[in-house]
């Protein structure tokens, strides 16, 4: 079933989303995915929430036949954020860890002239072991 | 759920519990980079924590730099399942960093230090 929820674009409503995520996993038979989607979609709303200046994410869960479709909408403009070594040692490793945990990602990006960044995210269902 | 930062047995070992994410990490870093300043060996007992995030994980590889840079080390006990898929997810143990992935012997974690 599609489903979806809007979110404040604020850094404790994280744990909120994780929460919507499982909940249509789990009645979706995705459990076996859920710490790959819950990492993915996680990060997503961070970058909105740090990069992107919005007030207010969506987040879509669509399932089709083996594979789930999560969408991140957020109304503002995509920075793509360039890690800085000196500072941070480390950089930013949001987008590493999307890639890394789905089978699918892709982002059409909000400009100044038409805000809006739209993150999608697809995952091929994995059977549940027997 | 949320998170916080249990004292271990000695100023060497902090447990986190709960989810550490964006919304955790201002809470997690100052503790962590703190005492990642203050001793040579930090151990973080991750048994209890659920969940991780990248923000979480950059303040752990934060840790990680003060230490090594000082010649001490940072380990990482028992990570559950979503934090360790997390840092494979990222190669973290390629990085140096000592994760030790051995079941935790029960009765809490007061054991001292075999």
């Amino acid at each position: 079933m599609i489903e979806e929820q809007r979110f404040p674009a604020e850094p404790d409503q994280l744990v909120h989303v994780r929460n919507f995520i499982t909940r249509r996993a789990t009645a979706d038979s995705f459990s076996a995915n859920l710490m790959d989607l819950l990492i993915a979609v996680s990060e997503a709303c961070a970058n909105a929430i740090l990069h992107s200046g919005t007030r207010e994410m969506v987040v879509r869960w669509t399932p089709e036949g083996d594979t789930v479709q999560i969408t991140v909408e957020d109304q503002g403009v995509f920075r793509p954020n360039i890690s800085v070594p000196e500072l941070d040692g480390i950089g930013h490793r949001g987008i590493q860890l999307m890639l890394a945990s789905m089978d699918e990602v892709a982002i059409r990006q909000g400009t100044r002239e038409r805000p809006g960044t739209t993150v999608k995210l697809v995952k091929r269902k994995i059977r549940q072991p027997a | 759920m949320s998170f916080e930062i249990v004292e271990g047995d000695t100023p060497g070992r902090l447990r986190l519990v709960g989810e550490l994410d964006l919304g955790s990490a201002e809470t997690a870093e100052a503790s962590i980079e703190r005492r990642s300043r203050e001793v040579l060996r930090l151990k973080l007992d991750l048994s209890e924590l659920s969940f991780i995030d990248s923000s979480g994980v950059r303040i752990l590889l934060r840790a990680f730099k003060e230490l090594t840079d000082r010649g001490g080390m940072l380990v990482l006990e028992h990570p559950t399942e979503p934090v360790q898929r997390v840092f494979d997810l990222l190669g973290l143990a390629a990085n140096g960093i000592v994760i030790n992935t051995s079941p935790k012997a029960d009765g809490g974690g007061s054991e001292g230090g075999r």
